[in-house]
């Protein structure tokens, strides 16, 4: 990866009246990178993409693309290739002349459209389809015509608003894994757009997450996942306990956390004081099942609880212990580990360590509504 | 002793069927079929003769000054004329009515652009003679409102009024098929053939016009035929140079009483019109089917 950027946009504001669908957002996007806009329904992502590809006009900001200013310039003028929701494939024009379409625009030659369309049928597995019209294509073809389509022009970046939500949920799976390929084989940036976390994770380089028109991480998966530096990455981004706690006790390096009944360590951060709330997000692989009596394995948090339910989810395993609070903690951990699958009803004890768990200050009452709102989205 | 196993045979008719389909029976065999098979039939036999000739189909090269068909080829011409003008004006209407409106803005556009037409055709054409006589509207606001006319004009009884008052009698005949076909046009192909490098020509040129052609296509016939074998509007509001082939086959008929005569002129409009038909949907690359369907 260089240096250079693809995409940049700077102190982006976009209102539709008194509505402010974007505030304040910039971020860069290197080339060659795959890069993820993620949020839930109505966050501001599908506008934002709108601002880049030159469908709408930012209020306020400015927006970059290959090093230059495209405020104003009109769509058909940007280095910028859009990957429609519904993909938006032209019906009545054959996959050859649906990627053609684009060159033919730019005024090229015949004999070069040819081949550059052939090649990257090629590239996209779609050689011998060049005749038949979209119809006549299934799910998986059709998504591959719409990226040729785009990808043949060797814009700067290629955008994409949600093109996996149409498939049913084998095929998407299989062209999720696709798509990263296709995108690291020809190097182009791609900007994708998803409410759908699981895409975001698996084929990104990098993630924007978004939420009520503002960008509130920017960061690799991993670092989004284990590292949230914001309540609502931490709920929308993976499962996670959800705790909403008071400081009752600080010591050098850790703090204790009471909510109700369950009480916790976790680590101190330099601004806790006793008395403030904290919201704590607990991920379910860092809640253990402890044996119920043994010595050797203390860490620092521990309960003992009842198993209320426990979900086959193929390899993986998720437990919910009912440990006394409206919630049920959940646990989940493979199958095939040493660890027996409790049953329903059993005593069991589970812990956690105090580094695994991430606190905010809770500042306003309505960020639980909120992350509450953001974890039924995530159903 | 053992009953006789034999039905009636009007027992195995399903009368249920026979009787939902006898309303359409008697359309198709009682009000097409028969009748057009009598005119045929007639427009091979002189006026009271009883034998089969072509005479009056061959009569129309023998007309003095070839009245039949200096009236005839006139009247395709218009007709082309009128179904082309009628695109013309329709199309930006559908357009900006499937494209531009939305919602509740669409339903009170339709109906606004309807409600005339809930009027019979006759009584719209007397309100054009309203308009456009001398003592109407338009010389009234020419003359004594904006004085740009120092007398008034007579502006019916020629070809351009009646032109006018067929395209305006048509009107919804095109826009409806187009609107149609056009509101079934996705949007984001729009902004995928603009967001590919199309400028508005091209977007309109590969994107817009190919969808809106079955509707077009719908529409043309609509007017076409339906302006071909009008009588009413070159009657009232054309002059007497606007002779319309329909009122040459009304002399024939009632006039003169030659129904052979009148038969053979009837079929052979029949005919030239099922063939422009046929050159429209070829020319659009439509089949009839798909143009019905829309």
């Amino acid at each position: 990866m260089t240096d250079a950027v693809d995409v940049e946009l700077r102190d982006i504001t976009k209102a539709f009246g008194d509505f402010t669908a974007v505030r304040d957002v910039s971020f860069a996007v290197p080339r060659g990178t795959f890069f993820s806009i993620l949020g839930p329904s109505g966050c501001g992502k599908t506008t934002l993409l709108n601002l880049i590809s030159g469908f709408q006009e930012p209020t306020a900001g400015e927006v970059w693309i290959a090093g230059q200013r495209v405020n104003g310039v009109p769509p058909n003028r940007r280095k910028v290739n859009m990957v429609f929701q519904r993909l938006a494939l032209f019906p009545l024009m054959t996959v050859f002349d649906n990627v053609a379409f684009g060159l033919r625009m730019a005024k090229v030659p015949q004999a070069q459209v040819r081949s550059r369309v052939m090649a990257m049928l090629e590239t996209v597995g779609l050689t011998g389809m060049e005749r038949r019209l979209p119809s006549q294509l299934s799910g998986g073809q059709q998504q591959r015509v719409a990226i040729a389509r785009c990808l043949v022009l060797e814009p700067a970046v290629v955008l994409l608003d949600e093109p996996l939500s149409a498939l049913d949920l084998k095929l998407r799976e299989h062209m999720k894994l696709q798509l990263k390929h296709l995108q690291r084989e020809v190097g182009t940036t791609f900007v994708y757009i998803t409410h759908d976390q699981s895409e975001a994770m698996v084929m990104s380089d990098r993630i924007a997450v978004m939420n009520e028109g503002q960008v509130l991480q920017v960061g690799a998966p991993d670092e989004i996942y284990s590292l949230p530096c914001h309540p609502f990455v931490a709920s929308f981004v993976g499962e996670s306990n959800t705790f909403q706690g008071t400081v009752v006790e600080l010591s050098e390096d850790s703090a204790i956390v009471k909510d109700g009944a369950v009480q916790m360590q976790l680590s101190r951060t330099p601004d806790m004081a006793v008395g403030q709330s904290y919201l704590q997000f607990l991920r379910p692989e860092n809640v253990r099942l402890l044996p119920l009596d043994g010595d050797r394995d203390r860490p620092e948090n521990q309960v003992r609880g009842r198993v209320q339910s426990v979900i086959f989810d193929g390899a993986i395993v998720r437990c919910l212990v009912n440990i006394g609070r409206d919630r049920p903690l959940t646990t989940l951990f493979t199958r095939g580990t040493t660890q027996a699958v409790p049953y329903v009803g059993e005593t069991v004890r589970l812990g956690w360590r105090a580094a695994d768990v991430i606190a905010f200050p809770a500042q306003h009452r309505d960020q639980m509504m909120q992350l509450q709102k953001a974890q039924f989205a995530e159903v | 002793m053992s009953r006789s196993p034999i039905v009636s045979p009007l027992r195995r008719v399903n009368w249920g069927v026979v009787l939902t389909a006898l309303p359409l029976l008697v359309w198709i065999v009682g009000l097409v079929l028969w009748p057009q098979l009598g005119l045929l039939l007639q427009s091979f036999y002189k006026v009271g003769g009883d034998t089969v000739t072509l005479a009056n189909y061959l009569s129309i090269f023998q007309d003095s000054d070839l009245i039949f068909l200096r009236v005839f080829g006139k009247t395709l011409l218009y007709t082309l004329a009128i179904a082309a003008l009628t695109l013309i004006v329709a199309y930006p209407m559908a357009f900006i009515l499937a494209k531009v409106l939305k919602g509740r803005q669409k339903l009170v556009f339709i109906l606004l652009l309807a409600t005339p037409f809930w009027v019979n055709e006759l009584i719209r054409v007397y309100a054009w003679i309203g308009l456009l006589r001398e003592t109407g509207v338009v010389n009234y606001l020419l003359v004594d409102v904006l004085r740009v006319l120092p007398a008034p004009i007579e502006f019916l009884y020629n070809d351009i009024a009646m032109l006018v008052v067929f395209v305006y009698s048509f009107l919804l005949l095109m826009l409806l098929p187009i609107y149609s076909s056009l509101d079934g046009l996705d949007d984001t192909l729009i902004q995928a053939a603009q967001n590919l490098g199309a400028d508005r020509i091209s977007v309109f040129r590969y994107v817009v016009w190919p969808a809106s052609l079955p509707g077009v296509t719908s529409g043309l016939i609509l007017v076409f035929t339906l302006s071909f074998s009008n009588y009413l509007i070159p009657t009232l509001v054309g002059g007497k140079s606007s002779l319309w082939v329909t009122q040459l086959i009304y002399n024939r008929f009632v006039v003169a009483t030659n129904w052979n005569l009148g038969a053979a002129y009837s079929f052979i409009l029949l005919a030239i019109a099922s063939l422009v038909v046929w050159g429209l949907l070829k020319l659009t690359g439509q089949s009839l089917k798909k143009v019905l369907g829309s």
